[in-house]
């Protein structure tokens, strides 16, 4: 909503600057979009006063003036201007000023004559277009002082109204506003509304107005013009308009225009001549009726929606534009003028379905005052009297059987100083509400009744008064409060804890975190989905577009598009994971759940050098890091074993499984999720279901005595077949129930196809016997270590070196 | 033979000798094994005191334990002679570049939430959880949301084909919580948003939000005035100023937005705050009374505060990102820098 500031103060006068005018109030909810045409001038241009005229001796179109500025003497300034009336105040650029345009003021002799500076036009001083005479600065400007702060009335600001206040779409309404944080609404003006001679005829003569639907329309309004002579719009109307951005049309359309800005109503200008009959029929739409609308839009409609029609015809989309058909035009004569009240739900639906948003809509839309529908309505008759040269024809059809009725809505005062956490009396808030135009019903020393007066749609409960007190009190002034104490005691704080750990686990383990998008492509998402199966997909109803169709199922599609920005833009050593949630519509599972995707891509430690530099990952540092992470998150130990996901390369992927459960897939990425790519390594993934892990029990820290005897240690060194698992020799060792075995741990591998045969390999085993009570002599230690090496070799087909 | 006592003493003479003479580390090593290793001079002489009578053996005994604790102590002091006359050439090039193991860098917007969350824990709020797929009820329903609010429309908010929709706010956390419990509650609920927004730069279909609400009795403007105080203090340092306007949120009652005086420029005016000194972050308010009564809660004996923020908006103010399509572009280079 844009205002002129000029324009503001016809209705209030108030002495702010443009910075103090929109810092007052922002700070009372109506906040600034923008400033325009508030601009800075050189402290050296300043208000002077005309004192005397005379001719320039030498140049018929100069004048010579003498200029009081305040100063010990008058200055004499030579000027061309045609309004440089004595008495007339105006903006003076003292010599060694310059301009905003870059104009700079010297002492100079005109045609022989000294002049002292210069007086400006608004075109001069870059305070506009106008460059036909002097900016006059008007009688309250102060001799002498800077001219900056009596330019402001040319200032558009541009405020951002929120939809619960409609009242704040108009000048008088802002005005209004204005007041009120004055605390001074009786220094408030209506606009003018002189109805002129009454004329010999009365407008039932003329004109009958017929409500189908009361509940789409409580009030209806039209009056009628004769005599109107359509022209351009004075100066003065075509100058307000244009500055807050409405473009001027005509004398009759500019006034219903500037009355909607100036009191919020929409109004509306039918030729009378093209009305059949003259009559206003306010119905529901027939079903597949046609009507063009001002803008030269077709529109099929149907009864959903509300028109304004004559004997035959519909002539307007109720409160959202006016029907081609009744346009004003240079050959209108006679003007019908409405001014109603239309349904916000009704006028907001219409305008959404024809996708036809106007002026007029965003008022009706958000609610208009039923009381100012007659008023605005003789306030466009005055006007257009005065610039139309129109007659008013006598009386007002005006169809209102349901007048407006003031709610009255109690306040107690502890519920305002309880809820503000501050302490007024009584007086104070009814003095606020006074200023507000909201008149006290009841008062007693606890509480007030408010009547809510017609333009306030926003007051209906006690809440909403104790806002419009916290808005005059001033936020600012409200203290802030240190928390006395705090809610303790058995209110457990698990969520997000979990997911921080997590989140701390792989950043400790060199990973960095990313964040990719919820939704994916239908494509993208049956891909990462287990067994591709698109129906477990949960799909937008209206996406935005084909990239974000559907929600994640995993988080594969995230890692890979990680993956194919990086190797794009050449980072190709990557060590990423995301954290978030996934989405699949599976009866057996959650819908959402928490999901870790892991991506490792190209060197180990890049930032190293020799041959530490060119270690790339493989299958095992990812491994390694999904057991360490278990690890930090106390999880019971896992097991991987081969798994079949084909989102992997056969024979590099495995499942991690914890206590029997899936708690991971992972492995090198297949060649068909790296299309497109420009990958230089292998990429490795993993995917670790975090809710189900994170759902298990988890190691108690306990301590555990340390051992007091020493440990001693024997090696197994064997060429076993490459079909015997690491893991099942493990199993074996373990199958002897050792009591002294405290670790098995693998110190080397060795493969040679010409040495061992292609299907052989050679693993070293070192393992650590002790016994809990004494020291272990040689002896036993060999005995156990030869027991441990037969029952190998009686279950597995190893050869010991 | 001589006495076990003479025997030890005699070993131990040699040894501290050798020791003595012993002129590198594995010379050293080598009288080491000879006098202690498992073969060695001492263990063999230990296995001889079986024979001993028992009237000597505590002297025996006695000078066995001596002998092997004094040899050990010199072969101690002889490493850590041959060390200390270590030659400095075998030094190294400390300049050369170290064996880093770098740690991951958390994500700007994690940076901001747990750091936003720890900051409201200590305030003693606790961290709340509700699902992304979200029933209209909560989102907008229960939130004193009007039937026609623009907000609803499939323009601008995600929907699913069965009705549910995709939280566009994490305000739907605050009704879920309040139905499942009693007031006072204090929670704060980080978690991600969409709406219906085209990608720009300072648009994203995904963002996250952090949620603060406070029931209480008598809880008041001037508590939620104190608490985001406290939160940008502690945040973003005592120097930012909050600024609180008013303005209007269907679910709270006075409603306001409050803004942070802008970090960039210290509230003097600049190209981030578009010089207004100021930096919008968001909205905040009194619970309004439809929404207690929505959950149940009985809205004269009880009062609170509700607060949102954006993550994202405030990671891009502390981190001076421009755009905020580089959080979830994920490049690298971008994300090594936090």
């Amino acid at each position: 909503m844009k205002t002129l500031l000029k324009w503001l103060r016809q209705y209030f006068d108030f002495n702010w600057k443009v910075e103090e005018l929109t810092e007052i109030l922002t700070m009372a909810g109506l906040e600034v979009e923008g400033v325009e045409g508030a601009f800075e001038l050189p402290e050296t241009v300043v208000v002077g006063r005309i004192e005397k005229r005379e001719n320039h001796p030498d140049a018929d179109k100069l004048s010579v003036c003498s200029v009081e500025i305040g100063a010990e003497q008058p200055l004499q300034i030579v000027c061309g201007a045609p309004n440089s009336d004595p008495g007339l105040k105006v903006p003076v650029a003292l010599p060694g000023t310059e301009l905003p345009t870059g104009l700079k003021i010297k002492r100079a002799k005109l045609r022989g004559v000294e002049s002292e500076g210069m007086m400006c036009s608004a075109a001069e001083l870059g305070a506009g277009e106008d460059e036909s005479g002097l900016l006059e600065l008007g009688q309250d400007a102060v001799v002498g002082q800077a001219a900056t702060a009596w330019l402001s009335s040319d200032t558009v600001v541009d405020w951002e109204i929120t939809p619960n206040r409609p009242d704040w779409l108009s000048h008088f309404g802002i005005a209004r506003e204005i007041a009120a944080l004055a605390r001074k609404p009786e220094e408030l003006r209506y606009p003018e509304v002189d109805s002129g001679a009454p004329s010999e005829s009365d407008v039932r003569e003329w004109a009958s107005v017929e409500v189908l639907d009361q509940s789409l329309c409580p009030r209806y309004t039209a009056r009628v013009l004769t005599d109107v002579k359509i022209a351009e719009s004075p100066r003065w109307l075509r100058d307000s308009l244009t500055a807050v951005g409405v473009r001027p049309v005509n004398n009759v359309v500019d006034v219903t225009n500037y009355v909607m800005l100036e009191c919020g109503q929409p109004l509306h200008a039918f030729d009378y001549h093209k009305l059949t009959e003259g009559k206003v029929i306010v119905r529901r739409a027939e079903e597949g009726e046609k009507m063009m609308t001002l803008d030269g839009g077709e529109h099929t409609l149907t009864p959903e929606q509300l028109v304004i029609a004559d004997a035959r015809k519909a002539v307007a989309l109720a409160g959202v534009m006016g029907g081609a058909n009744t346009e004003i035009s240079e050959e209108t004569e006679t003007v019908l003028l409405e001014s109603a009240a239309f349904n916000p739900g009704n006028v907001r639906a219409t305008a959404r379905k024809l996708g036809l948003h106007s002026e007029s809509s965003y008022r009706f839309e958000r609610g208009v005052d039923w009381e100012m529908v007659e008023y605005a309505s003789r306030r466009a008759a005055f006007l257009l009297q005065q610039t139309a040269g129109a007659r008013l024809i006598e009386g007002c059809l005006d169809f209102y059987p349901t007048p407006w009725r003031a709610d009255l809505v109690p306040c107690r005062l502890s519920r305002i100083n309880q809820l503000l956490g501050i302490d007024i009396t009584v007086e104070q808030a009814r003095e606020y509400f006074r200023c507000l135009g909201l008149d006290i019903w009841e008062q007693s020393e606890t509480a007030l009744t408010v009547r809510i007066p017609s333009f306030r749609l926003d007051l209906q409960r006690e809440a909403d008064l104790i806002e419009e007190v916290a808005r005059m009190y001033g936020l600012d002034n409200i203290p802030a409060k240190r928390p006395a104490s705090i809610v303790g005691g058995g209110l457990k704080d698990d969520a997000g804890r979990e997911l921080e750990e997590a989140r701390k686990a792989l950043l400790g383990l060199g990973l960095s975190e990313t964040m990719t998008y919820s939704t994916i492509s239908v494509e993208e998402g049956a891909r990462a989905v287990d067994g591709g199966d698109e129906e477990r997909l949960v799909k937008l109803a209206n996406p935005i577009s084909a990239e974000a169709a559907c929600m994640r199922p995993s988080m594969w599609t995230g890692l890979l598009r990680t993956a194919a920005v990086n190797s794009a833009r050449g980072n190709l050593d990557l060590g990423v994971f995301e954290i978030g949630r996934v989405v699949v519509s599976d009866p057996a599972l959650p819908e959402e759940r928490y999901q870790a995707g892991l991506l490792l891509s190209g060197r180990v430690h890049p930032e190293r050098y020799g041959e530490e530099r060119e270690r790339q990952y493989d299958f095992f540092d990812l491994k390694g890091i999904l057991e360490d992470f278990c690890e930090a998150l106390l999880l019971p130990p896992p097991e991987c074993r081969p798994c079949e996901d084909g989102k992997f390369v056969e024979g590099e992927r495995a499942e991690m499984l914890i206590q029997g459960r899936r708690a991971a897939v992972f492995g090198r990425v297949h060649a068909d999720h790296c299309r497109g790519m420009r990958l230089h390594y292998p990429l490795y993934a993993a995917l670790f279901e975090l809710d189900s892990a994170l759902s298990l029990e988890r190691r108690q820290k306990v301590f555990r005595p340390l051992p007091q005897y020493p440990a001693t240690a024997r090696d197994i060194s064997m060429v076993v077949p490459a079909s015997i698992t690491h893991r099942q020799i493990v199993e074996t060792v373990q199958e002897t129930d050792s009591q002294w075995l405290e670790q098995i741990a693998l110190f080397d591998l060795y493969e040679d196809a010409e040495n061992l045969g292609k299907d052989r390999r050679s693993l070293a085993y070192s393992l650590v016997y002790r016994h809990s009570g004494r020291t272990l002599t040689d002896e036993e230690a060999n005995q156990e270590h030869e027991r441990i090496k037969s029952h190998l070799q009686s279950r597995l087909a190893v050869d010991f070196r | 033979m001589d006495s076990l006592v003479t025997q030890f003493e005699e070993a131990r003479r040699q040894a501290l000798e050798s020791l003595r003479q012993a002129e590198d580390r594995q010379a050293v090593e080598n009288v080491r094994i000879h006098y202690l290793g498992r073969k060695g001079v001492v263990p063999n002489l230990f296995r001889e005191m079986g024979k001993v009578s028992p009237e000597e053996r505590p002297l025996v005994g006695k000078t066995a334990n001596q002998t092997k604790n004094e040899i050990q102590a010199a072969v101690d002091e002889a490493f850590n002679r041959l060390a200390e006359k270590e030659e400095p050439d075998a030094g190294v090039d400390v300049t050369m570049p170290a064996r880093r193991h770098p740690l991951g860098t958390k994500h700007p917007i994690s940076q901001v939430m747990d750091d936003a969350v720890d900051i409201f824990r200590r305030m003693g709020f606790i961290v709340a959880d509700g699902p992304d797929l979200e029933t209209e009820y909560h989102n907008f329903d229960a939130l004193n949301t009007p039937a026609d609010h623009p907000s609803r429309d499939v323009q601008d908010t995600f929907y699913l084909p069965d009705g549910r929709l995709l939280r566009t706010q994490t305000s739907p956390v605050q009704i879920r919580v309040m139905e499942q419990q009693p007031p006072p509650v204090r929670i704060v609920c980080p978690g991600r948003c969409f709406r219906r927004d085209t990608p720009d730069a300072t648009h994203s279909m995904n963002f996250h939000q952090i949620e603060g609400l406070y029931v209480d009795r008598q809880v008041s403007l001037a508590d939620l005035k104190a608490a985001l105080t406290m939160f940008a203090h502690e945040l973003l340092g005592e120097d930012v100023k909050v600024r609180f306007r008013p303005h209007f949120f269907p679910f709270t009652e006075p409603s306001l937005e409050y803004d942070f005086s802008c970090i960039m420029c210290g509230g003097r005016g600049c190209r981030v705050c578009k010089n207004s000194g100021w930096l919008e972050i968001s909205g905040a308010g009194m619970v309004d009374p439809a929404v207690f009564q929505a959950v149940g809660y009985d809205s004269e004996e009880w009062s609170g505060y509700a607060f949102g923020m954006g993550v994202e908006r405030i990671a891009m103010i502390r981190y001076a990102v421009s755009d905020i399509r580089l959080l979830y572009e994920n490049d690298l280079r971008f994300l090594k820098q936090f």
